[in-house]
């Protein structure tokens, strides 16, 4: 299952990137739903280089020490490819935490709590987004209810001036700034006609990202025209990795369907 | 008739202490809705800040903070080391931030507590040491391939009163600031060691080694809290834990952001308040910058007369 992204019009300089990608262009995005037998939900999100394979149990009965009588608590376990955690790891973890209690209602569930289990496969660049977005398709096969869907992307500032989106290893490495924005979404069913509810059902149809952002971790140095610029083309970045995100459940709900 | 107005007070503390516990939202809210915070401060004003350049005088530099009730004592140690193999123009620095168990009613003992400030570390280490250009490395190189300063930079977090990566940041940046390197004299077998103040003049010490650990820029942050529609600038530690959602910004001295941060949370960001927020953070930096300058010089007045 696999959807080519294609560019749009948007800024970043035509310095070739690997394998002749647009600056506006996101790699191939992969997703392959309930691939672990024991867990709630599972999902591995990949971007070429990049894959990272999630876990949801819960919600579920919340360990003494962590339960909140009011709410469901978020707990996520962020494992790099190789090594230990280190404390960026952990603050990935933070990150992640509230990027997900942003969207999971969670006066819903008292006293229980969600465990979201990210594991890096691959790294190459753009790891956040990429969990990000496996961290949601997971909560969704999950059954876990949100209050709205959310989408995630990266994109770098190069040192010659322009944006790149969804950059890999080596053009993150090259960077002035990278930007990493997660960002709500949903889709518009109600206004379209007919003719575009049925190709909603489809699988087709635009989303509407929000313009407001969920969370956001950037670093580098940049001005705060930059920072608009990026957050402008990761939110064009969005709507497209929603689509694909809608198209991959529609076409997994399909096949559960046929057996 | 004293003692029945005292008593009257006294319930009415009470009631408002109760009232905070059982209903903080509305606590709250009743506040914002006249335009204010519970500390009385006016929603985008931040706290007063007293910065002690050279607090602790056994150190080689270091610096107390106080942003309100916020406390930060960071100390840097110096250690001449020969260089790093792959970086031999280079000294290293060495991060390293704790939380005092004292400093917070939801600190709790063991690996939780080095977690808790994981991303106070990780901002920090983005702040100094992800540019190239922040601390400058190659100034604390005494001689290339041979000698250089290793500066171990310790933080304590004494009371965590909310924005504790800002506070952390600026005293980083005042200890390092106030951090005087010794000179350094060459043995007679060829190693380096550091220069007594007796020996200064004396043979063997090395030509134009630094005296002080050069900072290309001058990041500081600022926090701001998202709650409903207001955005409070400086949020204590009560406001920090009601309002869930923060947005860090790093600015440096020419206005350049080197950090944008938000960790999720239940309000959203749009551009707007991003771009409200890295205002305040400008704004701040040229407040915080002022004070800086005055305690180092009082900071270095009061080592020169040791």
């Amino acid at each position: 299952m696999e959807t080519d992204a294609k560019a749009g019009p948007g800024p970043g300089s035509a310095a070739a990137r690997a394998r002749g990608r647009l600056p506006t262009q996101l790699r191939t995005l992969v997703c392959e739903r309930a691939v672990l037998d024991r867990a709630d939900g599972s999902a591995k999100w990949s971007a070429e280089g990049s894959c990272v394979l999630a876990a949801v149990y819960g919600p579920r009965q919340a360990r003494i020490q962590r339960e909140d009588a009011e709410r469901a608590v978020v707990e996520v376990v962020y494992k790099p490819r190789a090594g230990l955690q280190g404390p960026e790891h952990k603050a990935l973890e933070a990150e992640i935490r509230g990027v997900l209690e942003g969207v999971i209602p969670l006066g819903l569930h008292p006293r229980t709590s969600i465990m979201v289990v990210l594991q890096v496969i691959q790294e190459d660049g753009s790891v956040l987004a990429c969990a990000l977005n496996a961290a949601a398709a997971a909560l969704v096969d999950a059954g876990v209810p949100l209050s709205s869907m959310f989408a995630s992307v990266s994109c770098a500032l190069a040192s010659e001036g322009g944006l790149l989106l969804d950059p890999d290893a080596a053009e993150e490495q090259a960077a002035l700034a990278r930007f990493t924005f997660a960002l709500p979404y949903h889709f518009d069913l109600t206004t379209k006609g007919a003719a575009a509810k049925a190709e909603a059902a489809e699988g087709g149809g635009e989303a509407v990202v929000s313009s407001a952002v969920l969370g956001a971790r950037c670093g580098g140095d940049f001005s705060p025209e930059a920072l608009l610029e990026a957050l402008a083309l990761c939110r064009a970045g969005c709507g497209r990795v929603a689509a694909f995100g809608r198209l991959s459940l529609a076409k997994s709900l399909q096949a559960l369907g046929g057996q | 008739m004293a003692s029945t107005s005292t008593t009257a007070t006294v319930a009415d503390d009470v009631e408002a202490e109760a009232f905070k516990r059982l209903y903080p939202e509305q606590f709250f809210d009743r506040f914002l809705g006249e335009g204010v915070r519970p500390d009385g401060r006016p929603l985008g004003r931040a706290r007063a800040v007293t910065i002690g350049a050279g607090a602790i005088t056994s150190a080689d530099g270091s610096a107390l903070v106080k942003v309100g009730r916020t406390s930060v004592l960071a100390g840097v140690r110096l250690e001449l080391i020969r260089p790093d193999e792959t970086t031999p123009g280079q000294g290293q620095l060495a991060l390293n931030v704790e939380l005092a168990p004292f400093s917070s009613p939801d600190y709790r003992p063991g690996r939780s507590a080095t977690d808790a400030v994981s991303g106070v570390v990780e901002k920090l280490q983005a702040a100094l040491l992800s540019g190239k250009d922040t601390v400058l490395l190659n100034t604390l190189c005494v001689a290339e391939g041979k000698a250089a300063w290793k500066a171990q930079l310790d933080v304590y977090v004494l009371d965590a009163d909310g924005c504790v990566t800002d506070a952390v940041l600026l005293a980083s940046i005042a200890a390092l600031r106030n951090t005087r390197l010794p000179l350094v004299r060459n043995t007679k077998e060829g190693n380096y060691v550091p220069a007594r103040r007796a020996e200064e003049g004396a043979a063997g010490l090395v030509e134009g080694c630094p005296r002080s650990v050069g900072l290309g820029r001058c990041p500081l942050a600022l926090t701001c809290c998202l709650y409903k529609q207001h955005v409070l600038v400086d949020p204590t530690a009560d406001e920090e834990r009601l309002a869930e959602c923060a947005v860090t910004v790093v600015v440096d001295q020419g206005g350049r952001l080197q950090g944008v941060y938000k960790a999720g949370g239940k309000v959203l960001a749009d551009a707007a308040t991003l771009l409200k927020c890295t205002e305040a953070a400008r704004l701040r930096h040229k407040e915080l910058s002022g004070l800086l300058e005055q305690s180092l010089q009082m900071g270095a007045e009061a080592a020169a007369e040791r």
